[in-house]
């Protein structure tokens, strides 16, 4: 369990931000981080794990995200659909692209995305497991920049690296990343110094399944719960957010998903579009999708 | 007597035996999920010569029937696990031997493929019986450590025919499986 404290807290920025927050909410992350005692789940909604997709194996998603614009004042939404491909084992590869009405008055396509993950440790045991994993996206959008807040899923082009462990203990899951952001986006002429372009994201996620108790069938349906940390501090400007989400997940004949989340958030100095949002997605699994089929 | 049973071994090495391998139980290693344990399964049930693959969802455990008759590749099990993100923690294979002598630490051929047995008692084979893979990622870390210091032959290290096999008349290179029972 204090190894599991330890990787949870890992990382100065982390800590710094731990101590910006108030300590309920502190309180409340570490308790879930802890309390997971029973069968933890690293399918989360809102990070990726250090584990892979299947090697031959598709998915399919769709994501919708909602939110109150801070200009418009009005609900906007994005439509984000994306496959990923399991190349091998250690290596998968994901498409996507957004559309939304955040940027505009109607829904329309402004951006796609690339992203690729490679896992490097791998060191399994019964019901237990340390991986972790390389990822880098890029990903190019049409939208003008308003804010500070820097992401590449749909409102900023740029590029992004960083590394994922994840740890699986007596079924206690928990898994942190930390990757550099760096946004190429145009900004507005003569404003350009005043946003940041540089980011350093970190998140430390749990899972926790809570039905069924115990398994008996591939198409018995699984709820999982999900709390993760989301943080952000740029670079070149000081500023910062760091959201919790809490999330709900059903997993319907071991290979759909649907999720459900909402993100708020905790901390923050940026000047950012929403501080909070739902995310509702729904992600199909087509095992051995691209392998040779038996006769 | 010891000498008449050193050259009777080794003349056993040098036969190839048959067994009709039936079944196998394999545990899965790195998971607790049952979209993880499809995974397997469907990889494990692609394989020609599985007819059947029936999971322990709890226990991240599949029983495997195999076709009758038909090649058997262990190397494929274990791939087809790790292929779909985890590892092997466990793989005993179930076979009907036809009067089959076994000795510690020796290697004998059945149906063409080596097989090495490890910290057993020396006995023969007769009837249905269970045999267990300790090669490297076929059975933990610790378990692999345990065993592969059971003998001083070098082909434990790689799962391949050393110079310890093929002074035996096994061909350089070919594969060993080391098991235990």
């Amino acid at each position: 369990m204090v190894c599991c404290l330890v990787i949870l807290l890992n990382g100065y920025v982390v800590v710094q931000q731990f101590f910006q927050m108030k300590s309920t909410t502190l309180s409340i992350v570490l308790l879930l981080a802890i309390g997971v005692a029973g069968n933890a789940q690293e399918l989360y909604v809102y990070t990726d794990p250090a584990s892979n997709v299947p090697a031959r194996s598709l998915t399919a998603k769709v994501s919708g995200k909602w939110l109150e614009g801070y200009h418009s004042k009005r609900t906007e939404w994005r439509f984000m659909p994306e496959v990923q491909v399991g190349l091998s084992k250690k290596w998968m590869l994901r498409a996507n692209a957004t559309f939304s009405d955040m940027y505009s008055s109607n829904v329309r396509w402004e951006s796609i995305r690339l992203y690729t993950k490679y896992r490097f440790l791998s060191q399994d045991d019964l019901h237990r497991h340390f991986r972790m994993a390389a990822f880098a996206e890029a990903a190019h959008s049409v939208n003008p920049v308003f804010y500070d807040e820097l992401n590449l899923d749909g409102d900023q082009s740029g590029l992004r690296g960083g590394l994922i462990a994840t740890q699986l203990i007596n079924k206690l899951a928990v898994s942190v990343s930390g990757s550099y952001l760096y946004v190429t986006s145009e900004r507005p002429k003569y404003f350009a110094d005043a946003y940041p372009y540089q980011a350093l994201n970190y998140t430390a996620s749990a899972g926790y399944l809570l039905f069924p108790g115990k398994y008996t069938s591939y198409r018995q349906t699984n709820l999982n719960i999900y709390a993760e940390l989301l943080g952000q501090k740029t670079l070149d400007k000081n500023r910062f957010y760091v959201d919790l989400a809490p999330a709900v997940q059903l997993i319907f004949n071991s290979n759909a998903k649907l999720n459900a989340g909402y993100r708020f958030q905790l901390n923050g100095n940026m000047h950012r579009m929403a501080k909070k949002q739902w995310l509702v997605s729904f992600e199909y699994v087509f095992l051995n999708a691209l392998g040779k089929k038996k006769k | 007597m010891k000498k008449i049973l050193l050259f009777v071994s080794i003349l056993f090495a040098g036969v190839t035996a048959s067994a009709q391998f039936k079944s196998a139980s394999l545990q899965a290693a790195g998971l607790t999920c049952a979209m993880c344990t499809k995974a397997i399964n469907t990889a494990l049930d692609q394989l020609p010569f599985v007819a059947e693959v029936n999971p322990d969802i709890n226990n991240s455990a599949f029983i495997i029937t195999f076709k009758e008759g038909a090649e058997i590749d262990f190397d494929a099990l274990k791939n087809a696990v790790e292929d779909a993100g985890f590892s092997v923690a466990k793989l005993a294979v179930t076979a009907s031997f036809n009067n089959l002598p076994v000795r510690n630490d020796t290697h004998v051929q059945v149906n063409g493929k080596t097989f090495h047995f490890l910290k057993i008692d020396n006995q023969t084979l007769n009837g249905e019986k269970t045999i267990t893979l300790v090669d490297k990622d076929f059975v933990s870390a610790k378990e692999y450590k345990k065993y592969s210091a059971a003998t001083k032959m070098a082909c434990v290290q790689t799962g391949k025919a050393a110079d310890c096999c093929t002074r035996e008349g096994i061909p350089g290179n070919a594969r060993v499986y080391h098991v235990t029972i």
